[in-house]
């Protein structure tokens, strides 16, 4: 009963510090990852509060379309941010 | 050069102390939420509307008000509720016809090119997409009985075709037979078979069987229309299992098409 609550709370920790990062980078390719990794640790937290069907959606939305779309944007526009 | 390095080249130490603070005061702020220091909390039990969902998804006793669909959610967003996700699904196509309108003059570029990555990721991927697309059509045929539906399914499905569309190259895709065009006609005809099941009970009501509802599932109070519950042993949900493949082909194809439309999008060359 312990184990749930450590994973979320670690996860969830882990996510706010990435957002912030996210938000301060001017490499905007490493953000995209920052983000995706976010991803990643929400799909844990929503594994462990029971919710599979949202993480079915959520897998291939967060970890693949998403990351993919950001890149394909970046290679159109500037990679750096001034 | 270490990792340590690195990071302290990369960032300086404030926004390490402010990263920290602010995931701090947001657990703070967390726990007198579970405590109840910011308003009520809702109950921990189940609540009335929960119940009665939960105990008639599957219930053979109580016919007019169950949808034999063994997944509550699969139920509840097709059967319950089956407004709402059509119109869903017609939101999903208005981004789509929004994304083929503005982004219409990517027809007219020169061919891209690539010839994608090195042999061991084609034939890594080829492998994954195999078995992800096996993955995702078991999940949309037993959107009634297990975790999942049509949506999951399609988007994995999308999300597994710009994978190869990274890896492999825009030729493999036209060479198994997925071109845009083809992509888009998909989508609208099967919206438009999804609102055809939808209208499908008024037959009844023409032939002058019984009343009918729109998007009814299974018999309803006053109605003797149903659609079919059982495939020999197995239970088949009427229209929630109809309804699951149908979505899936909508929305493999329209993320397919977004992520083709804008990978190959060449916008007018001004500086």
């Amino acid at each position: 009963m312990l184990i749930p609550i450590v994973v979320v709370l670690v996860a969830s920790t882990l996510s706010i510090i990435l957002a912030y990062l996210t938000m301060v980078e001017k490499d905007l390719l490493i953000a995209t990852i920052y983000i995706a990794f976010i991803g990643v640790l929400y799909t844990l937290i929503y594994y462990i509060l029971m919710a599979p069907d949202v993480v079915l959606a959520y897998m291939p939305v967060s970890s693949i379309l998403l990351p993919l779309m950001i890149v394909i944007v970046l290679k159109k526009t500037k990679r750096f941010e001034e | 050069m270490s990792v340590r390095n690195r990071i302290r080249m990369r960032y300086k130490k404030r926004d390490i102390v402010v990263a920290l603070s602010l995931a701090i005061s947001m657990l703070a702020l967390a726990m007198v939420l579970n405590m109840g220091g910011l308003g009520i909390l809702p109950p921990r039990t189940l609540r009335s509307l929960a119940r009665s969902i939960v105990i008639n998804t599957y219930n053979p006793w109580n016919t007019t008000l169950t949808s034999y669909s063994l997944n509550a959610v699969s139920a509840i967003i097709w059967d319950y509720r089956g407004i709402d996700t059509i119109f869903e699904t017609s939101v999903l196509m208005a981004a789509v016809t929004g994304v083929a309108i503005v982004l219409r003059e990517s027809h007219k570029g020169r061919k891209p090119g690539g010839q994608g990555m090195s042999i061991i990721v084609k034939s890594s991927t080829k492998i994954v997409m195999l078995l992800t697309i096996i993955g995702s059509l078991a999940l949309a045929v037993h959107g009634h009985l297990t975790p999942g539906g049509g949506f999951q399914a399609g988007s994995a499905i999308g999300a597994t075709l710009s994978l190869v569309l990274v890896a492999l190259s825009l030729q493999f895709i036209h060479r198994i037979g997925i071109d845009k065009d083809t992509l888009l006609k998909i989508r609208y005809t099967v919206l438009a078979m999804i609102l055809a099941v939808a209208l499908v009970p008024l037959i009844s009501l023409v032939l002058g069987y019984s009343y009918a509802y729109i998007l009814q599932n299974q018999v309803r109070e006053g109605s003797y229309f149903s659609m079919p519950s059982k495939f020999f042993t197995t239970p088949l949900a009427g229209t929630v299992f109809v309804f699951n493949i149908l979505e899936t082909i909508t929305v493999a194809s329209a993320i397919t098409y977004i992520v083709l439309t804008v990978a190959t999008y060449e916008g007018k060359t001004e500086e």
